[in-house]
């Protein structure tokens, strides 16, 4: 089950989309739930009080919303609720935005009226993305067995067979090959930017034509050998 | 001449060599390979040079190997043709001439042949000219240097080398020969200032037609603005009648009647080709400007665009990179006879702006190594659109990318922004 939310505070734009949504949802077969809010704040309570281990996957948020805009209720969703793996589309009336909707990781940002096409691309992408992110990634430490939620994970540092997880506060270290991660991570919206960094395109801000700087600061190198790869990636990926 | 002396010549050649090093880099910008074989490349260059003359000691040869040389140096940067041979000319032409002046003013200062310190003063004659070509030139602005051009700049120097020769030949006395050498290198020196002067102005022509297209674009999006504000003045001066008909229709249930009055108004509201609203003033005017352009020849453009609303790019590279690129497409658009279509696309995203400009096109794409050369009808100057474009992309570190399949022409650009 696919839960998606809409937060608007024009009800006719909620109503459009719940509807289509709910066809689509019939059409293909898959099955879906949409829950709808008209104001930031009722989805941040509903989402803190009634829903604290966060079902919804997929959130449309209007950026301009009467008190609570979309930019804060994103960065409120992801810091004081800590969520990582939701999806949130921002949806606008006016075709310009401000850069600061970057930090909420965004899945994408669509201008209204929305085009059905870029609602359907959207729902499926993130549903595609759910599938990994609901899932875990298992490692060993000497004795010990650990797991740790794909969307937490922000890079791979390799050094030769031991490897570095970086999640956003902790670091692990444990032994595994880099080329393994890379066989299984490239797919999932990982980046190999270096023979020994594999980095989770989700936590990347900016990016940069030698490195990539990370949501938290940090600066990664991308390599030589890897810097035509990763252009070809970005010229097919940004649509 | 002793070992001693010897010694003292090579190591005065060696900053000869030194010289003429510098001058590479006031001609050509990059390098092909890493600086230690460079310096070697250099170094085989003073050995060639020198072991010519100990063991041939004829003119002719030192010429030939001279030029050679440093026509092979050449090829260790990135450059043309062209720049290349100008290059080894030039410098040669230098060379020589001031081997000439330097030697000859020595034996007139001190009254007999010094060969030592003739290289010396050749050496440090040679510094003096090139810290006053860097300081006062910037020859890269004629990277690309048009066969014109090329042939101009070339023929002095090569005359003068003829000259020279001529000149070292006479049995005259030495103080002419000083003073005879002394008056080509001013004519050379002076010649270089001039095309030096002479490019700059052809890029400040460049600019000023950029500048001027620019203003188009600004004006028409001023009057699109002003045409939309009149439309919307003129519906709210009528608001108040509009509602109070809508009331009465609705009133009287008279449906269909107020469905049509709805279709009115919104035809009244909404007839301007306003495609794009950005909030980036200047590719708003560029983008609609050339969109409507597009529309006008036939094709129905379609476009994309989701930017913030300031973007880390001045305004006048944007110019550069849409106004060209555009102008081609429409070009091509005018061209083509079957289906004309446009699509445009402007997205950033996490400190990269991609560009995307896809037009149906017919005929040949004049392009080399997938680069585009340039279009006969390019509205800026010739060619040098094309190349500005390949400028800024540089500037910012990006990418070109060119597809074709005989249909559809598609460039992307990639840019990092910051």
């Amino acid at each position: 089950m696919f839960r998606i939310a809409i937060c608007d505070d024009e009800t006719a734009v909620c109503g459009e989309m719940e509807r289509f949504i709910l066809r689509y949802a019939k059409k293909t077969g898959k099955e879906m739930d949409v829950q709808v809010f008209y104001s930031g704040e009722e989805l941040f309570r509903v989402m803190k009080e009634e829903d604290p281990t966060c079902s919804i996957d997929l959130v449309f948020l209007d950026i301009e919303l009467n008190r609570l805009d979309g930019i804060d209720v994103g960065k409120k969703i992801r810091e004081e609720l800590k969520n990582e793996w939701i999806q949130i589309v921002y949806i606008s009336g006016r075709d310009r935005y401000a850069m600061q909707l970057f930090q909420n990781r965004p899945l994408q940002f669509l201008l209204k009226p929305l085009e059905k096409r870029d609602i359907i691309t959207v729902i499926e992408k993130a549903m595609e993305l759910s599938e990994t992110q609901s899932k875990y990634f298992e490692f060993r430490i000497g004795r010990d067995y650990y797991k740790v939620l794909l969307s937490e994970i922000v890079y791979f540092e390799g050094n030769g067979k031991k490897i570095y997880l970086h999640t956003k506060r902790d670091t692990y270290e444990f032994y595994e090959s880099m080329t393994l991660l890379e066989e299984r991570f490239e797919k999932n919206g990982y980046l190999k930017i270096h023979k020994s960094f594999l980095v989770n395109d989700q936590y990347i801000k900016e990016y940069h034509p030698q490195s990539v700087t990370l949501l938290s600061g940090k600066d990664l190198p991308i390599s030589q050998p890897q810097r035509k790869r990763i252009h070809e990636i970005l010229r097919e990926r940004m649509f | 001449m002793n070992v001693q002396e010897t010694l003292l010549y090579l190591a005065a050649d060696l900053f000869s060599i030194y010289v003429v090093y510098r001058f590479y880099s006031l001609f050509f910008e990059h390098s092909r390979c890493k600086k230690c074989i460079l310096i070697l490349g250099f170094l085989i260059y003073f050995l060639i040079d020198n072991v010519g003359f100990l063991c041939f000691q004829r003119p002719m040869i030192n010429l030939v190997t001279n030029l050679m040389s440093l026509f092979a140096l050449t090829f260790l940067y990135q450059g043309n043709l062209r720049l290349r041979i100008l290059t080894a000319v030039l410098i040669y032409a230098v060379l020589m001439i001031c081997d000439a002046i330097a030697y000859r003013i020595l034996i007139l200062m001190e009254g007999k042949d010094d060969i030592v310190g003739g290289m010396a003063a050749n050496g440090l004659l040679m510094l003096i000219i090139e810290v006053i070509f860097e300081k006062y030139m910037n020859f890269r602005t004629g990277k690309m240097v048009t066969m014109m051009e090329f042939l101009y700049i070339i023929t002095v120097p090569c005359i003068s080398i003829f000259i020279v020769g001529v000149i070292l030949n006479m049995a005259i006395s030495t103080e002419l020969i000083a003073l005879a050498t002394i008056g080509i290198l001013i004519i050379n020196i002076v010649m270089f200032f001039l095309l030096n002067h002479i490019s700059g102005a052809y890029k400040e022509l460049y600019e000023m037609a950029l500048c001027k297209q620019q203003w188009e674009a600004l004006s028409n999006q001023l009057s699109l603005q002003r045409d939309s504000e009149e439309k919307a003045a003129a519906l709210r001066h009528d608001m108040r009648n509009h509602l109070l008909m809508l009331k009465r229709l609705a009133d009287l249930k008279k449906y269909d009647e107020l469905d049509q009055y709805f279709k009115e108004m919104e035809n009244a509201a909404g007839t301007i080709t306003y495609y794009v609203n950005s909030g980036n003033t200047v590719i708003d005017g560029i983008l609609n400007w050339k969109l409507r352009e597009a529309a006008q020849c036939g094709a129905e453009p379609t476009y994309t665009v989701r930017l913030p609303e300031k973007l880390n790019i001045s305004d006048m590279d944007m110019n550069i990179i849409l106004s060209n690129l555009l102008d081609n497409s429409i070009q091509a658009l005018k061209e083509s006879s079957g289906s004309k279509e446009l699509a445009v696309s402007m997205i950033y995203e996490r400190n990269i702006l991609r560009i995307e400009i896809k037009n149906t096109y017919e005929g040949k794409v004049v392009s080399h190594h997938g680069k585009l050369i340039t279009t006969k009808h390019s509205r800026i100057g010739h060619g040098i659109g094309l190349q500005s474009v390949e400028q800024v992309v540089q500037k910012y570190m990006g990418n070109i990318d060119l597809e074709y399949d005989g249909k559809r022409f598609c460039v992307t650009i990639l840019l990092y922004l910051s």
